[in-house]
């Protein structure tokens, strides 16, 4: 028995939690001893370690078991902790928000209930993972792609309801997703849009329906179990073209958002089109330990040689174009004119040796892989944490963002490691702060780096669109509009729906009454 | 040079219990001629020299080759008993001991290998043996002392961190490095 019980739950209580649970899931899958438990750990944590431990975990194999397991829970006030595939490393991964929790694993949840050739879609459950979508579609013969996120083993749902992107035109997940089936705290099942009419056949055709849409509150909240969930799939283009533009120097950024702006409004670039920086890129295929081994960032005179050795730019713009060749070879001369214009670009279609190149070019067909993790190799142990501000495609924009955080990351002696990604109108900046997690002093300093530029970001209105547990709280503060009113409405629907506070309590910042104080 | 390891050390990504003491020993060593499985990581050196040398002293020992997308390690289905290992880099043992704890494998050590200020710098179990070992050399000499744990050979419960005398890093090599290993049960869940 682990001593890292629920807060508010007394031993003995949740030793006969434990047997319900066991009764309902069978005792294989109740896990409380500590190496089954180990898994649910956040690998990369910028905390201290051992910081947010579960005191146990189930994992149900149908809604059926759900609904009993939160009946259980209402009962004891047991806090769970849902997760999917439980991948989101860099956000916290598989880990609680507070020790003590109890994981509701619903990785055995991973069957694939329908892919629809013709309307182009798939209805899965919470543990489908993009490689299992992917390994599936092509044993079936299926001519659709999938919009996987950089890592294969990410969940379907999770990284839809998580707002993750990929790299294809149907790079917005959440945007992507149509129709879900969700159970609340109290166990009813509701279905969202088409799918509350009873035997609806188009509930994966449109999110609409009669009356308020309400999927996203089910994202990035703690309002309800969400166990299936319909996703878009791309019909595979009868032609493909990824490219890459180098950029020599680091002011380029302003242009390159700029020329990017009116071509991702247009269409005329369909996918998330994503400007990596020299570091980020050169981190696939190297490590910073070839080329400097003193303390603090790498001095631009190094970054100049790594940029010399690798054929890369100080940004490295990657992007694709997709459908009939002709239609491809027309914008392709619109794309070249313009980023022509910015002096010392070059374009790329093919390189050889370049792991970072093959997985972008895979990514932005749909095609899952796990090569991104290499790029831990920076450091070395593997540390990581993402801060994710969003803002406007406006190259001012971005080199404001992109200088306000290089000085913070230097200043606090780290490289600064990030890119940033463009959606159908907003830039997802993601800095990757890494650190080896063995070094506590490092992963202190990257923990203090990540709150300054909370702060900072927010004073110069910005916002994260997705964060780690460590942050959630102090990222939820700075929605703070009205004295916080969107919180405040957070906060009441939180109250009505789960009055024992049972689901992921603190989840973005959103606790239940009783832990509000 | 020793140094006690402390717990991060040890419980670092994916090979993570919180029940581990030490380096040696965590869980319980295979009985011998139970198969191995070597992760072998393509385009590394010091992952190919290590699966070379294990394969050629562990006779059930046979290597599953991993490429830069890691895509084999999620077509790999643990099954039966036998041990898993591999000297690979960072995030590949993370990924790997990830998969394994959740598919019910029991790990048996980490030990860690950087190479930073022109040396490396190898964190192992019991008393250090790289000090005079080349760049080229030391991954077999970590196989020969896996196969040495694998054979109840243990070196013992003590930790201790040795750094190699001044060599170079190929350039193929990501400068940080795992030795690791699990164990199956036969009980994959």
């Amino acid at each position: 028995m682990t001593p890292n019980l629920p807060e508010g739950i007394a031993a003995a209580d949740f030793s006969r939690l434990l047997e319900e649970l066991s009764g309902v899931v069978g005792k294989s899958w109740v896990f409380v001893d500590e190496l089954p438990l180990s898994s649910y750990r956040d690998a990369y944590s910028p905390l201290a370690d051992g910081t947010l431990l579960p005191s146990a975990a189930v994992a149900p194999e149908n809604i059926e078991q759900i609904q009993k397991i939160l009946a259980i829970a209402n009962n004891y006030r047991a806090p769970l902790w849902t997760i999917g595939t439980g991948r989101n490393f860099a956000y916290g991964g598989p880990a609680p928000r507070k020790s003590g929790y109890v994981i509701l694993d619903l990785k055995r949840m991973n069957r694939i209930i329908e892919v629809n050739e013709k309307y182009g879609y798939a209805l899965v459950e919470p543990g489908v993972s993009y490689m299992q979508l992917y390994r599936h579609l092509q044993r079936i013969g299926s001519k659709l792609w999938i919009d996987p996120a950089a890592p294969a083993w990410g969940g379907v749902m999770g990284n839809a309801l998580e707002h993750g992107a990929g790299y294809t035109p149907y790079g917005d997940h959440f945007i992507m997703q149509c129709g879900m089936e969700v159970m609340l705290p109290d166990g009813q099942v509701v279905r969202t849009g088409q799918g509350g009419i009873a035997g609806s056949k188009n509930w994966q055709i449109s999110k609409h329906g009669i009356g308020p849409q309400f999927d996203g509150m089910f994202t990035q909240s703690n309002f309800g179990v969400v166990t299936k969930l319909g996703i878009w799939l791309m019909p595979e283009p009868p032609g493909y073209k990824p490219f890459m533009i180098t950029f020599p120097r680091e002011e380029d950024l302003e242009q390159i958002f700029e020329i990017t702006r009116p071509l991702k409004v247009n269409q005329i670039i369909p996918n998330a089109a994503v400007a990596v920086d020299l570091l980020w890129e050169a981190s696939a295929k190297t490590t910073r330990r070839h080329y400097y081994d003193g303390k603090g960032p790498v001095p631009p005179s190094v970054r100049a040689k790594i940029a010399s050795d690798l054929d890369l730019g100080m940004w490295n713009f990657y992007g694709a174009l997709y459908g009939p060749p002709p239609m491809i070879e027309n914008n392709w001369k619109v794309i070249e004119d313009a980023f022509g214009s910015i002096p010392g670009a070059k374009f790329h279609f093919a390189r050889e040796n370049d792991p970072a190149w093959d997985y972008r070019v895979k990514l932005m067909r749909g095609e899952p892989n796990m090569t991104e993790f290499s790029i831990m190799n920076w450091i070395g142990g593997g540390g990581h944490v993402n801060f994710s501000p969003i803002s406007a495609p406006n190259g001012a924009e971005a080199m404001s963002q992109y200088n306000l955080i290089k000085q913070r990351c230097h200043q606090f002696g780290f490289d600064y490691i990030g890119e940033f990604l463009v959606g159908w109108r907003d830039m997802h900046h993601i800095l990757m702060i890494m650190y080896n997690r063995a070094d506590e002093a490092m992963r202190k300093s990257a923990y203090d780096l990540f709150s300054l530029l909370v702060d900072e970001a927010a004073d110069a209105g910005f916002g994260e669109y997705r964060t780690h547990l460590a942050f959630m709280d102090q990222i939820a503060k700075t929605y703070r509009h009205n004295d916080g009113a969107l919180w405040d409405l957070h906060h009441r629907l939180k109250d009505v729906l789960d009055p024992n506070g049972i689901l992921s309590p603190g989840k973005q910042g959103i606790w239940p009454k009783a832990a509000r104080g | 040079m020793m140094n006690e390891l402390n717990r991060r050390d040890l419980l670092g990504a994916g090979l993570v219990t919180a029940g581990l003491a030490g380096v040696a020993g965590l869980g319980s060593v295979p009985a011998r001629g139970e198969p191995v499985r070597v992760v072998r990581q393509q385009g590394i050196p010091e992952s190919i020299r290590f699966s070379d040398a294990l394969a050629s002293e562990v006779p059930t020992a046979s290597a599953l080759e991993v490429g830069p997308g890691l895509d084999e390690l999620f077509g790999y289905r643990p099954s039966g008993k036998g041990v898993i290992a591999g000297l690979t880099s960072d995030p590949v043992a993370m990924i790997a001991g990830q998969l394994l704890v959740e598919a019910g494998a029991t790990p048996i050590l980490r030990w860690d290998h950087s190479y930073g200020a022109g040396r490396w710098t190898h964190r192992i179990a019991g008393q250090p043996g790289f000090a005079g070992v080349s760049q080229f050399t030391w991954p077999a000499v970590a196989a020969m002392r896996l196969r040495d744990e694998l054979a109840g050979r243990a070196a013992g419960p003590r930790e201790s961190v040795c750094a190699s005398e001044i060599c170079g890093l190929s350039a193929r090599s990501p400068g940080f490095l795992v030795t690791w290993a699990f164990r199956l049960d036969g009980g994959v869940r």
